[in-house]
């Protein structure tokens, strides 16, 4: 489980925050309202946090997303935005974005006001998921409404009254996954502890979702290809019941099977059903006569 | 990820698949290239991908590798029961394969967890690759054959499961496999009279 016994990435991961703390821990959060960046840099351990809180809320993380089975990635997902919600402090609703094909794309999230506003920052192209996404660094606004980084994306949200965010990037091992996006109504909602809290959660969350694609992607696989093998296999059966009757090659019963195909204006895989089905039907109705 | 390649079996299968662009499905081979890349970027020494589907017994073996397949470079590997991810057979599996020892061990736990399973049944290094294994023939010949001979039968008048029947029995008549069983019937047909139409 990634928390207890991290994986590679979450190793070399690891291993990168720990320089980057080095380097970087004293990053100030901008507290007049204009949104700051940071590399990760979660605590190495949990003091001066509340550390039974966040073990316990890590471990819960971990027990659920990877509790989810079968549900998939989707609901996956849900879990790790849901206690994001409850562990970050001052957070009303979350949401994760994955990107394909360097589009973000909102999964799922905890609220309706959480996808309004995730859908005006790919709408206009600007918003702190779409920082976190394209630098890999966490991206903290305490008030969006006069927030300079974002001046359309910003006023829009503000509206709607989400006053704060803070965007934390899902890192894999060679690119960014996504961003894990946390929301409050309340300006000034997430401290340097919030954000701690939240960058703590992106990185299981980062592992959990990249092991979820790969069996999401297994699953994929193996339902198009048993589809795919599962239609040939008719069409090897008619192939073989044109070969049973004339005598003629394979290469020669596709050609056949193809102009019947084209003279009933039908796909190849119906035909080749219709065949089999009626090569059934005959050997039914036969042993049937044979019965009585 | 870069040069994740689908094996030439891999791909001949894929083209014997879709020798009628109409028939299949051509995002398989995207499919697997796409596996590969995010088993990749989890697992940063993965070196390649097998998926074994059973069907009707038989192991069809599709197979995407990084680079050049070498299973010299393969030091484990772990595999995860297909049946407890999509409606297969049992004995279907993926297969994922890495240089760095112990690369899978925590991958498997989560696995496990995330599927329901026993832990157990995600195996560790059960399933290294034997010299030339990886570039070996997928197993969809045998079934491109049995189903073209099970044709045949139902063709004759048998049942689907008559026929299915009747290709075991050849098979174990002749001391074969069920794959050279339909050979050979596919190939006595050359030398018969086409049946009156």
């Amino acid at each position: 489980v990634s928390s207890r016994s991290p994986p590679e990435t979450h190793r070399h991961h690891s291993a990168e925050v720990k320089n980057m703390a080095t380097n970087h821990d004293d990053t100030p959060i901008d507290e007049s309202g204009h949104s700051a960046e940071r590399e990760h840099a979660p605590p190495d351990g949990l003091d001066g946090l509340d550390g039974s809180h966040l073990r316990g809320s890590l471990d819960r993380l971990s027990t659920l997303v990877l509790g989810a089975g079968q549900d998939g990635l989707e609901s996956m997902l849900r879990h790790v935005a849901q206690f994001a919600v409850r562990a970050i402090p001052g957070a009303d609703g979350a949401g994760l974005t994955l990107l394909e094909n360097d589009r973000g794309d909102t999964i799922v999230a905890t609220d309706d006001f959480v996808r309004d506003v995730d859908a005006i920052q790919y709408s206009i192209g600007e918003g702190p998921c779409i920082t976190a996404a394209a630098t890999g660094r966490t991206v903290h606004s305490p008030s969006l409404g006069t927030d300079p980084a974002w001046p359309s994306f910003g006023p829009k949200v503000s509206q709607l009254g989400v006053h704060s965010a803070l965007s934390l990037p899902l890192i894999g091992s060679e690119r960014v996954l996504g961003a894990m996006n946390v929301y409050s109504r309340t300006p000034n909602a997430f401290d340097t502890r919030s954000v701690e809290l939240g960058e703590m959660f992106a990185i299981p969350a980062a592992i959990s979702v990249q092991n979820a694609q790969i069996l999401a992607q297994a699953a994929r696989l193996t339902s198009k290809l048993q589809a795919a093998i599962a239609s040939r296999a008719t069409i090897d059966q008619a192939l073989g019941i044109l070969m049973g009757r004339t005598g003629c090659s394979a290469t020669e019963a596709f050609d056949r099977l193809r102009q019947l195909s084209q003279s009933q204006n039908r796909k190849i895989a119906v035909t080749a059903h219709s065949l089999v089905e009626e090569a059934v039907r005959r050997a039914r109705a036969r042993s049937g006569a044979g019965g009585h | 990820v870069h040069a994740v390649n689908l094996s030439v079996e891999f791909s001949a299968a894929l083209a014997q698949l879709a020798d009628d662009e109409r028939l299949v499905d051509a995002d398989i081979g995207r499919l697997l290239v796409s596996l590969a890349a995010d088993a990749r970027a989890t697992i940063d020494s993965l070196t390649g991908v097998m998926v074994v589907l059973m069907v009707e017994g038989h192991p069809i073996m599709l197979t995407a590798f990084d680079g050049e397949m070498d299973e010299a470079r393969v030091t484990t590997s772990v595999v995860l029961p297909l049946p407890a991810l999509a409606k297969v057979e049992p004995g279907s599996m993926l297969i994922l394969y890495a240089s760095r020892p112990g690369a899978f061990v925590d991958f498997a736990a989560d696995a496990a967890l995330a599927l329901g399973i026993a832990p157990d049944s995600v195996t560790l290094d059960r399933h290294l690759p034997a010299p030339g294994q990886l570039g070996a023939h997928s197993g969809l010949h045998d079934v491109v054959l049995i189903n073209r001979a099970i044709g045949v039968l139902l063709g004759r008048g048998l049942h689907p499961d008559a026929a299915r029947v009747e290709m075991q029995r050849r098979a174990w008549m002749s001391g074969t496999t069920l794959g050279e069983a339909a050979s050979a019937l596919i190939a006595s047909l050359e030398h018969r009279s086409p049946l009156p139409q």
